[in-house]
């Protein structure tokens, strides 16, 4: 085999792997999902409040991001929605993969006016604020969309309606017949706050769905560009 | 997965069109329209279908006709119901 066709079939090999793995998404997903879980699990060790390191970590990525797209050829560079769902697939993670870990290490029995329903409460805003504060600098500074990118929305808005739905109806099944489970041991503000977190996890599937749809399409140009 | 698996039933002559008018450019074509790049790439690739208010938009660029531009694509056309003429109009006496 000559050296041309064997590039071509490892180039083939690279797209298809990515096509089907969605690695850039879900790297970045785990990444963001990983940091927030160690903000919450390092909060004694860290020198500034958890919140605070969550939101300039957040800043520099949305800054680097777009050094990264503008540096991009305008035929590489991505489009204004998908620039929107990277920076909300790394918010909607970082925030459900703190949230998630704070309120497993609260357990059951959350007191809102405590030091720690505090801390939980003043580190998830800080992190909100950071999220809005990051899209500012990492939206596209000329946004464009068009039906496709509509059409796009309302197909993933549906497959995240199902997530929703599904996520609910797991919740009711514990909640009705789970008597000795976590779930049934949970006071109120407990179960706000897992309700916040299904909202969050439905973001972050619609959100994932939504990217694959772009990733697709984009593995689908690089593709019939290299023929 | 088939490489036609995507498809849209609907194909185009976006990309000639392009070609014969001094090679206009992708992002040119889009921001002509009010469309994103991508869209215009997905159109060429036949991996979607554009509305009929767009279809006209891009006909009118090039100073085409809709169906100069856009046209079943082999083996998609869909079956049609019975012709007009097929049906007898009920006697009205």
């Amino acid at each position: 085999m000559t050296d041309r066709p064997r590039k071509c079939m490892l180039k083939q090999t690279f797209y298809l792997v990515n096509q089907t793995f969605m690695t850039q998404i879900l790297a970045v997903a785990f990444a963001a999902l990983l940091f927030g879980v160690f903000l919450a699990t390092s909060a004694h060790a860290l020198p500034l409040r958890p919140g605070v390191i969550g939101l300039l970590v957040l800043l520099l990525s949305a800054w680097m991001a777009r050094r990264y797209w503008q540096g991009l050829r305008a035929d590489a560079m991505p489009s204004s929605p998908e620039r929107v769902l990277w920076h909300s697939l790394v918010g909607y993670c970082l925030l459900g993969g703190h949230l998630a870990t704070m309120l497993y290490q609260l357990g059951p029995d959350l007191q809102i006016h405590s030091l720690s329903g505090h801390a939980l409460a003043v580190d998830s805003w800080t992190l909100v604020i950071a999220c809005l504060i990051s899209f500012r600098i990492a939206r596209d500074p000329q946004p464009r969309d068009d039906e496709r990118d509509a059409l796009i929305q309302a197909r993933c808005l549906r497959a995240g309606h199902y997530c929703l739905v599904v996520l609910l109806i797991g919740l009711i099944l514990l909640l009705g017949f789970g008597t000795h489970s976590y779930i049934a041991r949970c006071n109120q503000p407990m179960l706000a706050h897992l309700l916040i977190l299904t909202l969050v996890s439905q973001c972050i599937w619609q959100t994932s769905v939504q990217l694959r749809d772009y990733w697709l399409e984009t593995c689908a140009e690089r593709s019939q560009a290299s023929l | 997965m088939s490489a036609n698996a995507n498809l849209s039933p609907v194909d185009n002559q976006l990309r000639r069109l392009r070609f014969e008018h001094g090679e206009m450019t992708q992002d040119a074509l889009a921001r002509s329209v009010g469309i994103t790049r991508q869209t215009i790439v997905a159109l060429e690739g036949g991996r979607y279908a554009p509305s009929l208010e767009l279809a006209m938009r891009l006909s009118n660029v090039f100073g085409h006709r809709v169906d100069e531009v856009f046209y079943w694509r082999a083996g998609s056309v869909p079956k049609t119901f019975p012709s007009s003429a097929a049906i007898e109009p009920k006697n009205i006496t």
